[in-house]
């Protein structure tokens, strides 16, 4: 029971007949959770609909809800679900789209651990939007679970104990993904930016 | 789905090892850690003792934060939804459209719809069930679609409704047809299919066609129960 968070406040108005309470949510949520699920699924459109079935499993849920954890973790673990499911529908339908198992393989291994390369600073070098365009297309290219745990971590300010409610693991294994995310965009965002260095100069 | 850190819901893969394999790989994980404020006062005493080994540490915990303000900016940089109040009205048309306590519509059963597609159903059924008898392979089973969000997922492998194996005895001979119990669920798939939620957007054609994929699904995980 989460008695201390206003959402699942709202979700049990919302279940006790009060239709106001669950636009409130929808307005406080749509925009984050529609964020999240353009991170899982690189298509706007298709986060839009995920964002909309999301919230149709919500007000499904209004005779058995019951506030276990925060209603944001519930709503992002609901949406995370229908997002995978939706990845999985679209690889039965083209077979031939690689895997998240073959993405990962193709992921350059990360270089040598290094606490500070050579490389200049990503601020020093990049301009913002083009580092801000760098972070988002290497963060595409990270295993989803590592994406999520990042995501979830450092933009929505979920704590791993959350966030391993969303990925529905150990607060250990988020430990290490939110790790091993952080650390390769630090490296490759730091690569590119030294790259971008050698050329502008 | 399967991922190298994606072994399975609340296992550990080589992606999430628990140990580090050096100090270095220690001190990074704890920067980490601490840019979350997720460390207990034993790491933190840890890593203050790391850190003072390693000065350059401050560089990479900058750097590390650094990916965060990226990520930040990048949320703040995504587009809102197009007009919540209008998405408002589309969810409250889809919730009456659907019927209330029905979650996504995704158990939606009715006579209209089964009367329709029963007939397709069954000649689709008996299609497959040939194809399923004269197969000398077993087909590989079909991946658990997840539950949402703490909703029962949709049963799926060799087990039935109720989550009761099919086909307890093993012998996985029984066609389909000749069980009233797998018929049911065969019909209770197609209309289960999350796939035909979208059913005023799909032609009949498509229908079929995403029927037939369920029930080719239904058939392989029912031969591998029964064969395996």
């Amino acid at each position: 029971m989460q008695p201390e968070d206003p959402d699942a406040q709202l979700m049990l108005a919302f279940c006790a007949g009060d239709d106001a309470a669950l636009a409130d949510l929808y307005r406080r949520w749509s925009g984050p959770l529609l964020r999240y699920l353009e991170r899982i699924v690189k298509e706007r459109a298709t986060a839009e609909e995920l964002l909309q079935e999301s919230f149709l499993r919500v007000h499904g849920a209004r005779d058995r809800y019951a506030p276990e954890a925060r209603f944001s973790t519930w709503l992002f673990r609901i949406g995370r679900n229908l997002a995978l499911n939706e990845l999985d529908r679209a690889r039965r339908r083209k077979p031939h789209l690689p895997t998240e198992s073959e993405l990962d393989g193709a992921e350059p291994g990360r270089p040598a651990l290094a606490l500070v390369s050579n490389s200049p600073s990503v601020e020093s070098v990049v301009e913002a939007r083009r580092a801000r365009g760098l972070v988002e297309a290497e963060l595409a290219q990270l295993p989803e679970r590592q994406r999520s745990a990042l995501w979830l971590a450092a933009v929505e300010g979920c704590t791993y104990a959350e966030i391993a409610d969303v990925l529905e693991t150990s607060t250990q294994s988020v430990k290490a993904l939110v790790h091993r995310a952080r650390a390769t965009l630090a490296d490759r965002v730091a690569d590119a930016a030294a790259v971008a260095a050698e050329v502008g100069g | 789905m399967s991922e190298p850190d994606d072994p399975g819901r609340g296992e550990t893969s080589p992606g999430e090892d628990r140990t580090d394999a050096s100090p270095l790989a220690r001190l990074e994980r704890l920067l980490s850690a601490s840019i979350d404020g997720e460390l207990d006062p034993a790491e933190r005493e840890e890593l203050a003792s790391l850190v003072a080994e390693r000065p350059e540490a401050e560089a990479r915990r900058a750097r590390l934060e650094a990916v965060d303000a990226l990520l930040r900016e990048v949320a703040g940089d995504a587009a809102p939804p197009a007009d919540p109040e209008a998405a408002l009205a589309e969810l409250r048309e889809r919730v009456a459209r659907r019927g209330p306590g029905v979650p996504g519509g995704a158990r939606r059963r009715g006579p209209r719809r089964a009367a329709v597609w029963a007939p397709a159903l069954v000649a689709a059924a008996a299609a497959l069930v040939v194809y399923w008898t004269r197969s000398a392979s077993s087909p590989p089973a079909p991946e658990p679609e997840r539950a949402e969000g703490g909703f029962a997922a949709r049963p799926s492998g060799a087990e039935g409704p109720s989550g009761v194996a099919l086909d307890p005895s093993g012998e996985g001979a029984d066609a389909p047809l000749d069980d009233p119990l797998a018929l049911a669920w065969v019909l209770g798939i197609a209309e289960d299919s999350e796939a035909t939620q979208g059913l005023e957007e799909l032609s009949n054609e498509d229908l079929e066609i995403i029927e037939q994929l369920e029930l080719m699904e239904y058939l392989a995980a029912r031969d591998v129960g029964g064969r395996g």
